[in-house]
């Protein structure tokens, strides 16, 4: 109903929709919006629960910058992300 | 970035040490209940650090408990933290302040009033007499005192014989700099009056500046004789004579000279003891060892024993103990003599003027008795014999060597 109605609208579909969206800068910042959780957090690898599937960071050193229910900016160095739908 | 560390800061903060298999589990947890943790990051595997606002651990503690999650602070930032811990030190805290309000007394305060430069005609207590009349003394208030130049204005008036004064305050110190005034010149004595003779003498040298001449070189002139008169014209002018004359005066010296003295020569050997005097009562501190001299003079020197202005009631003394040897010296009558002539030269040089040169000492007479010489001697010397007199002559001064000079 909602996908529908953004596709009339033309409008981008995050803002309605609640899927994440993630945003990439270089290889030192991830930041991740509509998250849900941590699944897994170790110094070189990073996991995370979205509203639709999740998402794995991989890099050295990696740091939960800031942490927000619907927000989480990760530091370090990024060496992949990998995101799967399940 | 940084006005987010502020409010950090202001809130204050702690840096947490998570250990626990299920840290994710409680980030989770804490983020969903609005428990803002920041800059987590893992340590080891288990073991995880993160920054979280000191009003929030209240609310992460039930959680900790439901992860099983061991939890320690390790370090704490921010205004809160570090007003407890000035509480906790408050009366250091108390004596800091203190300190800082003693500090910031002492030295808005005048400590020293000092005088910079020389004045010759004004003493230096005058001028801080002065100062401390306008409220510049040691313990006034720096802040207190009006503008230098206002202070100099005040000085200038309270001391007119100043042409200019400067005032400096440099910190604690306040510097005086007076300038005095270059002095009048004096007008020139007018007064009519002679040039009369003090002694008895034999003119050598007669010159007059102003007023005439009434006697001539070679002769003889009595105390009290005008020599140089400022009655010109049959008294018609009378004008301020002055000039310079200058006579031959005798001096007679009967002397005794012993024709053996002692003399005391000092050796070189020195021994010196230190003491330390409480109320007079001394006490050795270093020097210690007997003094083998036959003969020896002592000598002490005592200084004060003082920090800063405040003199302690214990003196440190120096002793000094020096060897000498006495020599017997025996002089023939020619040695005698040349003693004599020189003990005569010294004595009348008291009793001539300041420009006297003696010109000629003879040996009148000289007897050897008892071991010592008698001896009588002319000295012949040439001095200022004259001396100023008001017009009209009043009385002749009273010649003081009248006695002493002989009369030819």
């Amino acid at each position: 109903m909602k996908k529908m109605a953004a596709d009339m609208l033309e409008v981008p579909k995050d803002s309605l929709l609640n899927v994440p969206r993630i945003t990439l800068i270089g290889g030192m910042h991830v930041f991740v919006e509509n998250f849900q959780g941590i699944v897994e957090f170790r110094d070189d690898r990073l996991r995370l629960a979205l509203t639709q599937g999740g998402l794995t960071v991989h890099g050295r050193e990696l740091v939960i910058k800031t942490i927000q229910p619907s927000e989480v900016v990760i530091e370090g160095n990024i060496s992949g992300i990998h995101y799967h739908e399940t | 970035m940084l006005g987010r560390w502020m409010v950090d800061f202001w809130r204050g903060y702690v840096i947490l040490n998570m250990r626990g298999p299920r840290v994710p589990e409680l980030i989770n947890a804490a983020t969903a209940r609005g428990v803002a943790l920041w800059e987590i990051r893992q340590v080891k595997e288990g073991v995880y650090r993160a920054r979280v606002h000191r009003d929030d651990v209240r609310a992460l503690l039930p959680l900790l408990r439901q992860t099983s999650t061991k939890l320690r602070f390790e370090r704490k930032f921010g205004v809160p933290f570090l007003l407890w811990r000035a509480w906790r030190r408050k009366f250091f805290l108390a004596g800091a302040l203190a300190f800082l309000l003693l500090l910031y007394t002492a030295t808005s305060m005048v400590w020293t009033v000092e005088i910079e430069g020389e004045t010759k005609r004004l003493q230096a207590e005058t001028v801080l007499e002065a100062a401390r009349e306008i409220g510049v003394h040691k313990g006034s208030w720096i802040g207190g005192l009006a503008d230098t130049d206002i202070l100099q204005e005040q000085l200038k008036d309270k001391l007119p014989e100043l042409s200019w004064i400067g005032v400096r305050i440099q910190g604690t110190k306040v510097i005086l700099q007076p300038v005095e005034k270059v002095e009048l010149v004096k007008p020139a004595p007018n007064e009519p009056q002679n040039i009369i003779a003090t002694k008895t003498g034999e003119i050598k040298q007669i010159l007059p500046h102003r007023g005439s001449a009434l006697v001539k070189p070679g002769q003889v002139v009595k105390p009290g004789q005008v020599l140089i008169t400022g009655s010109l014209a049959d008294g018609k002018t009378n004008v301020h004579a002055s000039g310079i004359v200058r006579g031959e005066v005798w001096y007679y010296s009967d002397l005794e000279v012993p024709l053996t003295t002692t003399v005391k020569t000092y050796t070189g050997n020195v021994v010196s003891k230190q003491f330390l005097t409480f109320w007079d009562y001394p006490v050795q501190v270093w020097g210690y060892g007997e003094i083998k001299y036959e003969k020896f003079e002592e000598s002490a020197e005592d200084a004060d024993v003082a920090i800063g202005d405040f003199i302690f009631p214990i003196k440190y003394r120096d002793v000094q103990y020096r060897e000498y040897e006495e020599k017997t010296v025996t002089l023939d009558q020619p040695a005698a003599e040349a003693k004599a002539l020189e003990m005569a030269g010294a004595d009348v040089k008291s009793l001539m003027g300041p420009n006297g040169v003696v010109a000629q000492q003879k040996v009148l007479q000289s007897e050897l008795k008892d071991g010592k010489l008698k001896v009588r001697i002319l000295n012949k010397v040439e001095e200022d014999i004259g001396q100023p007199q008001a017009l009209p002559p009043q009385q002749p001064p009273v010649d003081p060597n009248q006695k002493e000079a002989g009369t030819r």
